[in-house]
């Protein structure tokens, strides 16, 4: 369903702040599959997820959504394909138009030729049908401003409207990380629910292991630009927060295996 | 609640005032644990200020008399007040309770007084040795002849070491050689697939393990020595190589076996994590490739948990085998051949052990976590040292080399 090929992303090139946040990155991301992203800070999750959104053309590589090759379309283009939810649950929305109005906007986004919806009646039951499903009370608060709402249900209603017109792809970074623990869940838990009952393909970016064991069906594990573990079906269903634990350990161990530690090897090990 | 301890030489002598209840279990555990830990096996709790003592409190104290048990120590409540003393009689647990006064806090029994005599060095049969093997002999990263690869069983009586495949179902399938230790007829083996936790392998009535080794030192015998260790003041742990070089000197011997099971320090080691095949394409002189071999601890590792390690020692003087031994740069004097397996903690009894005992009770407890060649890490500034250990035991004996091998 997503086809990333061999894409490869540096940031400011041939400079002493050169980094390699993408280094021939291969994934494929099945139809109705949820993966979570983790890795450690600056090993190029976000960047992985802004390449797929269009927010930069990669140096070089390509990506197929459907099979169609997008790479070169612009973000707006995108737009139509992929629902994005982001860590500040600030971003996603206007905070002095209503709920009512916000959901409007992501009804209509991603079409070229925006057909005027008008909130009627019809449309505001609709709206509140919707809504309700958060379990959160907000149905009854569609007129008021966003910008009164706290941060979990700022999220919620992000999710909501990021899935609203049930994307190809829903793209997921940290989107619960700033919240406080209890909203993180509830959140957490409503992305589950999404995901599954639209049966959308969502890649998600976590700090959680938590939430990395328990809601995906696939593990990819980042390290310094590249994909560095795997963890699909078997694998995956079996892989406990010690193991991913295990496993970041291993690879910064492997970073930290030198030339000196090869000479100290090749010399005491026997 | 409030906890304050005095050690005599004949106990632990804890005071606990106020409550033991709910809120302060957890923590109470914790305490007395700890105490567990640093090797005081005989706590008397003076209870005299405590004023409250809920059916949580009693979960602790059976928790912290249960640790006591499995080390053979010995668990009393004295001056306890009348509200302590019946909510334990009522709830059965009134065999805590002692008559003893603070002043008198003695050992429970003679058993336990005459153990506390006894020096940290136990003779376990002065006549005992090891006698060592060397049955295959492969060296980082030769090709892998047919001949290269032999086949051992590991008796009841026999440590081992090296590198070695377990034996597979399919004569034509690929063996994974990777790092393994065998005590007592028990392996450890690190699969080479860098994701594994180790796996390990268990004489059973009719089952002698066995590998395929390329790398195997082979011993067989009894232990002739144990050497109890233990933080003391200006002495807060002990090095391999120092742990090693006693070993020369408890056995008088310029070759020697030993075993130690103890609370790791840190441990300093590497294994393999591809395992080697027949024809060697590799040759280590690119360490961006080495690291696809060997993986390295890279810190002090496993610190807290319990180590078990079956090593070689020689007087670097020695020459022949010693090959397959290496001198330790901190004691050039000397060289080793150990590898570990690491277990999660479990406090040790004081006093003498028994070596088969002791290894059978880890073996059928929790997996073992690990598995390394340990290694001493001499890299000028960045490097981590030797493997150390803050308490446990060493068994040690003499050992000599058998001529006809390889
Ligand atoms: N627009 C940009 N301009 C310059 N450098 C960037 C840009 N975006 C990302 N980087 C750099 O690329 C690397 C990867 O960043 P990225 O944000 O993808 O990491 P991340 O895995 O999402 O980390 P975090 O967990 O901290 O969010 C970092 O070193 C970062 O500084
Ligand atoms: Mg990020």
């Amino acid at each position: 369903m997503l086809k990333i090929q061999d894409v490869s992303k540096t940031f400011f090139p041939h400079t002493v702040n050169e980094v390699q946040a993408l280094q021939n990155i291969d994934l494929t991301i099945d139809e109705g599959s949820f993966t979570c992203i983790i890795g450690t800070n600056g090993s190029g999750k976000s960047t992985l997820l802004n390449a797929v959104a269009g927010t930069f053309i990669p140096d070089s590589g390509t990506i197929h959504i459907d099979g169609l090759e997008i790479s070169s379309w612009t973000e707006y283009q995108r737009a139509r394909l992929i629902g994005r939810v982001f860590q500040n649950p600030f971003a996603g929305t206007a905070a002095e138009m209503t709920i009512a109005e916000n959901i409007v906007l992501a009804m209509k986004r991603g079409k070229m030729h925006p057909l005027t919806i008008a909130l009627n009646k019809k449309v505001k039951s609709e709206i509140s049908d919707r809504i309700r499903m958060l379990k959160m009370g907000l149905e009854d608060r569609l007129d008021n401003p966003i910008g009164t709402l706290s941060g979990g249900q700022r999220q919620a209603l992000t999710l909501l409207m990021a899935t609203w017109l049930r994307p190809r792809l829903l793209l997921l970074d940290e989107h619960t990380a700033a919240l406080d623990p209890k909203s993180a869940a509830k959140i957490a838990e409503l992305t589950s629910e999404i995901i599954k009952e639209e049966k959308l393909t969502a890649l998600m970016v976590t700090h959680s292991m938590q939430q990395a064991v328990d809601m995906p069906d696939r593990i990819v594990m980042m390290h310094r630009g590249k994909i560095v573990e795997d963890y699909q079906k078997e694998h995956k269903k079996r892989v406990r927060i010690a193991d991913l634990l295990d496993t970041f350990d291993r690879v910064q161990k492997r970073e930290l295996f030198d030339e000196s530690v090869a000479k100290l090897l090749i010399r005491e090990y026997i | 609640m409030e906890i304050r301890t005095i050690k005599t030489d004949k106990a632990l002598l804890v005071t606990i005032k106020e409550r033991l209840d709910a809120s302060w279990s957890e923590y109470f555990t914790d305490t007395f644990l700890e105490y567990i830990r640093n090797g005081e096996h005989r706590l008397v709790i003076d209870a005299q200020e405590m004023s409250f003592l809920s059916s949580a409190g009693i979960r602790s104290l059976l928790l912290v008399s249960k640790e006591l048990t499995k080390v053979k120590g010995d668990f009393r409540i004295i001056n306890s007040n009348e509200f302590v003393a019946n909510t334990l009689r009522t709830t059965g647990f009134g065999v805590w309770l002692s008559e003893a006064k603070a002043e008198d806090i003695l050992p429970a029994t003679k058993e336990i007084n005459e153990a506390d005599n006894l020096k940290n060095l136990f003779i376990i049969s002065k006549d005992s040795g090891i006698t060592l093997k060397l049955i295959s002999n492969w060296k980082p990263w030769e090709n892998i002849s047919e001949s290269k690869i032999k086949r051992v069983e590991f008796l009841p009586d026999s440590f081992a070491l090296g590198i070695a495949a377990p034996p597979a179902a399919d004569k034509d399938a690929v063996l994974k050689f990777g790092d393994f230790v065998s005590l007592c007829g028990h392996i450890v083996y690190q699969p080479p697939e860098e994701r594994s936790r180790p796996d390990y392998f268990l004489p059973m009535e009719n089952f002698v393990p066995q590998l395929q080794t390329i790398q195997c030192i082979y011993a067989q015998g009894e232990m002739s020595h144990l050497l109890r260790f233990s933080p003391e003041e200006n002495k807060e742990n002990y090095r391999i190589g120092e742990l090693a070089s006693q070993a020369l000197s408890i056995t008088g011997s310029s070759l020697a076996a030993f075993v130690i099971l103890a609370e790791a320090d840190g441990l300093v080691g590497a294994h393999i994590i591809q395992s080697p095949e027949g024809e060697q394409s590799f040759t280590p002189t690119d360490f961006k490739k080495l690291r696809d071999w060997l993986s390295f601890s890279g810190e002090r590792a496993y610190a807290g948990e319990q180590t078990l390690i079956f090593g070689v020692v020689a007087k670097h003087a020695l020459g022949g085998k010693i090959d397959f031994l290496i001198p330790l740069s901190s004691n050039p004097e000397i060289a080793i051949h150990a590898h570990t397996t690491i277990f999660p903690y479990q406090t040790l009894q004081n006093g003498k052990l028994d070596l088969m005992h002791q290894i059978t009770k880890f073996f059928n407890g929790p997996p073992p976590k690990g598995l390394m060649h340990l290694i001493d890490d001499n890299r000028p500034s960045t490097g981590l040292g030797e493997s150390s250990f803050t308490r446990g035991a060493m068994w040690c004996a003499p050992a000599k080399w058998e001529e006809d091998n390889v």
